[in-house]
């Protein structure tokens, strides 16, 4: 068999390991950002649990790092207690 | 034990043997036997293994990158259209090196419908990245399958295997077959030490998305390992025969070859039938010889090289017709030889669907070839043009009179 190459290159597979925004901060693509009525919001939870980026912590902080501006959360809340607001120019850079 | 029974058992006693812990499969004509006789070893106890009954070989081989995943040692059979419906899922088990044996048994692609013998559906996946082995006869499908799990499992390999014969032919004729013992394959087939498997404890997902920096790294990876896989293959085969008896060839098997200058060269059970052609030519004069190729993928180069270089003809049959060019292996075996070797090559492109591939029928081409009288390009040796199918064309004949009339 011919030489192709003098090292072999071995086992090389596609892994990759649970970790934070490996694709960086998401957050910048955001256009429309999410923002919650404290008076309104009965703390069911239901944003928590259908953020599809776990941005929305349990006692409902919103991490706008990666918050995408989706809007789902705001789509689901049963409360309509929270609204898709346009970012300010200057906030989303 | 000695058996008599069709290659469609036999391989599923090659299953049994081999601790198959997972089975995910749809059944398909010719292959159907198969999955029966493993779900018979199941619920008559005899095997230790779960039955995945899935609702399509999409699904089958899905469930089996899943099993594999958890490293528990999986199996699979399928043929022809279920081949080609689980096409994408061959190139994931392969992309993400996953260990696993498949049966696939050779049937034609419809349409026309047909459930006979031919190599397309096997030849059509290539290029997936699995290890591709074609069988002969029906105690090389037991001692095949058995030796696949090792092959695939072998660190320097890590790819899924794909075991494959002819239907009807092996498929569902009986033939008398040496079942070892339990303790014999044990001895050659240890446990499956998987390299790896997913874990909840620590989660890492396989198959993900790869950026043009890695991706030729990965493939590269993976050419490399069915480089590695030909030593892998010939080892496996030799240590089979000394620790369980039974030898069929490493990457390629041949007969008659010592003092050959013309050698026929094909692939499963049409070289059991070239046999008999060789056996024919000789008594007519000819130095005649046969090479099967027993591994498709990897593609025996240097072993064809070696015994085909100084020959003056060599005849290479296909059961597969790659349309637009000529017979794969044809083109793969000429390829090999390129610049190696001034020994003319024919080709015959015959056995179709489960036409019927006669050793007086190669003779005669064969013959024909070496006066001279054959170019030497893709020859079809046993299409007709009769009565019956002027059929179809009297249809369309009627089909445009009535057209032109309206």
């Amino acid at each position: 068999m011919p030489k192709r190459k003098k090292e072999k290159i071995g086992f090389v597979s596609t892994i990759s390991v649970p970790s934070e925004g490996s694709v960086g901060l998401t957050g910048s693509w955001r256009i429309f950002k999410p923002v919650l009525n404290e008076e309104r919001c009965n703390k069911c939870l239901f944003c928590w649990i259908y953020c599809p980026e776990g941005c929305i912590t349990k006692d409902l902080k919103i991490n706008f790092d990666y918050c995408k501006g989706c809007g789902i959360c705001a789509e689901e809340c049963p409360a309509k207690a929270i609204t898709m607001v346009k970012e300010e120019a200057d906030e989303t850079g | 034990m000695r058996l008599v029974d069709t290659g469609n058992h036999i391989a599923a006693h090659a299953v049994r043997l081999s601790h198959v812990e997972v089975v995910s499969a749809y059944p398909i004509t010719p292959q159907t036997q198969v999955i029966e006789e493993i779900s018979r070893f199941i619920s008559e106890g005899e095997m230790d293994c779960e039955y995945i009954p899935v609702e399509s070989e999409h699904s089958a081989m899905a469930a089996m990158i899943g099993s594999a995943s958890m490293g528990v040692r999986s199996f699979s059979a399928t043929s022809s259209h279920g081949l080609a419906y689980m096409h994408e899922l061959l190139h994931w088990a392969a992309g993400i090196r996953l260990p696993m044996v498949m049966v696939n048994v050779n049937r034609a692609m419809g349409p026309g419908w047909n459930i006979w013998c031919d190599h397309q559906d096997t030849l059509a996946a290539r290029d997936t990245g699995w290890i591709q082995l074609h069988c002969a006869s029906h105690q090389e499908v037991l001692d095949t399958v058995i030796q696949a799990f090792r092959i695939s499992e072998d660190p320097l390999v890590t790819l899924p295997v794909m075991v494959c014969y002819d239907a009807i032919v092996i498929s569902h004729n009986y033939m008398q077959v040496e079942i070892p013992e339990q303790e014999t394959v044990d001895k050659f087939l240890p446990p499956f030490r998987s390299m790896w498997k997913l874990d909840f404890k620590h989660p890492f997902t396989h198959g993900s998305v790869i950026y043009p920096d890695d991706y030729e790294e990965v493939r590269y990876s993976m050419f490399e390992a069915l480089e590695s896989a030909r030593d892998v293959i010939k080892k496996a085969a030799s240590e089979y025969e000394s620790a369980v008896g039974g030898y069929h060839g490493g990457l390629i098997e041949t007969y008659q070859m010592e003092d050959a200058d013309v050698a026929l060269v094909a692939m499963g059970s049409i070289a059991s039938e070239g046999r008999v052609a060789v056996d024919e030519l000789r008594r007519k004069g000819h130095k005649c010889g046969l090479v099967r190729v027993r591994s498709y993928r990897p593609f025996p180069m240097q072993e064809l090289r070696d015994v085909l270089s100084d020959l003056r003809a060599v005849m290479i049959i296909d059961r597969a017709i790659s349309f637009g060019m000529e017979g794969p292996l044809y083109s793969e075996v000429k390829a090999v030889l390129y610049g190696k070797s001034d020994a003319e090559v024919y080709n015959l492109v015959t056995g179709l669907g489960g036409r019927d591939v006669t050793f007086e029928m190669i003779v005669e081409n064969t013959e024909a070839a070496l006066k001279g009288k054959m170019e030497q390009m893709s020859t079809w040796p046993t299409v007709r043009m009769n009565e019956h199918h002027m059929v179809s064309r009297r249809g369309l004949e009627e089909f445009w009179k009535e057209g032109s009339a309206q």
